[in-house]
């Protein structure tokens, strides 16, 4: 599944490609891919793609982005590729890995 | 220097996102782990994660449970436990042949060798801890992507399923049951209304013409009583002879429909059979060998004899037809146990008489017509298609049963069964009809007949030697006349009438209030709905049509008896 901002490139920022990888439709998982979206609406709205990947029906893709746990959400683009691995309920943590945590919040 | 300032920031981030995942795993904030293998990485659940699954694992209807490939149990369900009332740890680790019956081990162990990827399904019995046998249907496919051969297996529980299937085969056999016994029921009571519709309107048809043949025959015999003319004479006797085969199909008729008047007598169908036995052999010719099988000590049954004698010349005949190239043709008689009888047979002893021949017999199209008036296979001409009617007429009258039964090319043999009676059989005294004087003295008679042509001549021919005759058209207008007060020495008087008063019950009630009173009943189609009261069976009754010395003769032997008791 894959979320595309409208305009990309749009909002003055860069583009945001984001993978979150998830098993199954356990809580954790449920929670993870609903805070990779509302950070995605809030701070990157019409600037991003995610993408949300099974490791259950794809355990192919974990070795390409070299996911050790899961959930994890990874930024590939603007590089560097960043990893967040949990639940991303500590919304600072993962802006700050994502590096937005320089973007001064109005 | 920029770059090195760029290198360290770089591996700062590293630092930190490698610091971040450890801690992650440590403090559980993950699901699953990815370990990386020869074969591509692999996803590691952690067992919190799962443990929806593992709910729906122990809490499903199924037994469920994995296998090695020897069948050795890794894992099992409570629900598997529960079927097989055995405790886990007694199962797993352990062969699950243990609860396969032996006679099954060689199917279940090519279930397992057969699982594969696509799985497979077969139903077994399986015997419980405490020595049950479960019925169970099992689904057995191999768990992709381990190291080691792992089957997964689901045991459904076919008990009540199958109980359910039972049920409803039993009750499916139940209907069926039900149906064909419908069938055959109505079957024979589609024969039987056949039969009675058939007979009713035979009944209706005889009577009818036997008032038609009663007043010619009489017409003409009053004619030949002027006539001088010896070819008018002639014609009157060929119309005579018309007549008397009238007469004769009517009564055939009649026999079918059952509403002839029989005279039965206890008698014993072996007397009658070895009286008749010149007669019958007489009549299946040279080529055919009539054997009579006599059973030993055959009851006696109500029966009347000269209807029996000319049904077995009837049966004898069609027989020796059935052989034109000559056969065996034996008439057995014995007595029938209860249950050798149709069920329709009653809890009565029957006197059964077989007539056997070794002709072409009846295919079943033939053979279930075989009763019904004007059937037959015989050339035009050569048969009526009466005869078996007229015994099956016979018969049923006499409270007996029929059977036929027919092999084609290797014979047919015709059952009749009568009920045995308790009554000491009579020697047959069928004392020859006592030949009374025809009248000579004048008396008063007074004619009661509802048809005016047959009212007429038997005025004319009691007039024409010398009666009085005064006439009535109904019962209630002969009690008037006789409770004018007019003298009257003798009745005549038909049995089925209009207006509500039989001919029977005018009878009785003369014989009640005018004992010395003559009677003499005249019947056409002795439609007898009941047989006559016992108070008038000594009176005689004529058959129409009757010949006018058959009317006089009978006429004085009644007044001749009233005479006497006078």
């Amino acid at each position: 599944m894959t979320d595309q901002s409208p305009q990309p490139g749009a909002a003055g920022g860069e583009h945001y490609v984001l993978r979150l990888f998830v098993t199954g439709s356990t809580k954790r998982s449920v929670r993870a891919i609903a805070n990779a979206r509302g950070i995605c609406e809030s701070h990157l709205k019409g600037r991003h793609e995610l993408e949300v990947i099974d490791l259950y029906e794809h355990p192919e893709a974990a070795a390409r982005d070299e996911i050790v746990a899961a959930p994890t959400l990874v930024k590939l683009l603007p590089s560097p590729l960043r990893r967040v691995i949990g639940d991303l309920s500590d919304r600072q943590r993962v802006m700050a890995s994502l590096g937005l945590g320089a973007v001064v919040q109005a | 220097m920029a770059m090195q300032q760029q290198d360290v920031e770089e591996l700062r981030a590293r630092l930190c996102e490698a610091e971040e995942t450890l801690d992650a795993l440590r403090q559980g904030d993950v699901d699953a782990v990815v370990v990386s293998g020869a074969s591509g990485p692999k996803v590691y659940t952690l067992q919190d994660a799962d443990r929806p699954y593992r709910i729906i694992v122990e809490r499903m209807q199924e037994g469920a449970l994995t296998l090695s490939p020897d069948g050795t149990v890794l894992f099992a369900n409570r629900r598997l436990a529960a079927l097989l009332r055995v405790g886990l740890e007694a199962m797993i680790g352990f062969p699950f042949q243990r609860f396969v019956l032996a006679g099954e081990r060689e199917r279940f162990a090519r279930l397992l060798a057969e699982s594969g990827n696509s799985g497979v399904r077969a139903e077994f019995a399986l015997r419980a801890a405490d020595g049950g046998d479960i019925a169970v249907s099992m689904s057995a496919i191999e768990l992709p992507d381990q190291e080691q051969q792992i089957i997964s297996a689901i045991v459904t529980d076919l008990t009540l399923q199958k109980q359910q299937n039972r049920e409803l085969a039993e009750m499916n056999a139940k209907l069926l049951a039900t149906m064909a016994e419908q069938e055959r029921v109505e079957g024979k009571l589609r024969e039987a209304q056949k039969m009675e519709a058939v007979g009713r309107l035979t009944a209706g048809i005889a009577h009818d013409f036997n008032n038609l043949l009663m007043a010619v025959a009489g017409n003409l015999e009053l004619i030949q009583t002027h006539a001088m003319d010896d070819r008018l004479l002639r014609r009157l006797e060929i119309s005579q002879r018309a007549i008397q085969r009238g007469a004769q199909l009517t009564y055939q008729l009649l026999a079918f429909a059952r509403r002839r008047t029989l005279n039965p007598a206890a008698l014993r169908v072996n007397d009658l059979l070895r009286e008749s036995e010149p007669l019958l052999r007489r009549a299946v010719g040279d080529e055919v060998r009539l054997v009579l099988a006599l059973g030993e000590e055959v009851g006696a049954c109500l029966i009347d004899p000269g209807e029996f004698q000319a049904a077995m010349l009837n049966l004898v005949i069609n027989a020796r037809d059935a052989m034109p190239a000559g056969g065996s043709l034996t008439i057995a008689t014995g007595e029938v146990a209860l249950d050798e009888l149709s069920r329709e047979g009653g809890s009565r002893p029957h006197v059964m008489v077989a007539v056997s021949d070794t002709g072409h017999g009846m295919p079943d199209e033939v053979r279930e017509r075989a009763f019904d008036p004007f059937f037959t296979t015989k050339e035009v001409g050569k048969g009526t298609g009466l005869g078996l009617s007229q015994i099956y007429g016979f018969i049923h009258q006499s409270d007996g049963h029929t059977a036929i039964d027919s092999t084609v090319g290797v014979g047919t043999s015709i059952k009749l069964y009568f009920p045995r009676t308790a009554a000491r059989a009579a020697a047959e005294s069928q004392a020859a009809a006592s030949v009374a004087p025809i009248a000579a003295d004048a008396r008063t008679v007074l004619v009661v007949e509802d048809n005016s042509d047959v009212r007429e001549f038997l005025t004319e021919t009691l007039e024409h030697i010398g009666h009085t005759v005064i006439e009535a058209p109904t019962g209630p207008a002969a009690l008037r006349v006789l409770e004018s007060g007019v003298s009257v020495d003798a009745v005549v008087t038909d049995v089925l009438m209009p207006d509500g008063m039989s001919g029977f019950e005018l009878a009785s009630r003369i014989r009640h209030r005018l004992p010395r009173t003559a009677i003499v009943v005249t019947s056409g189609a002795a439609a007898f709905s009941a047989p006559p009261p016992e108070a008038i069976r000594d009176i005689p009754i004529l058959h129409k049509p009757f010949r006018r010395d058959e009317l006089l003769r009978a006429l004085g032997s009644a007044l001749d008896r009233s005479k006497a008791e006078a």
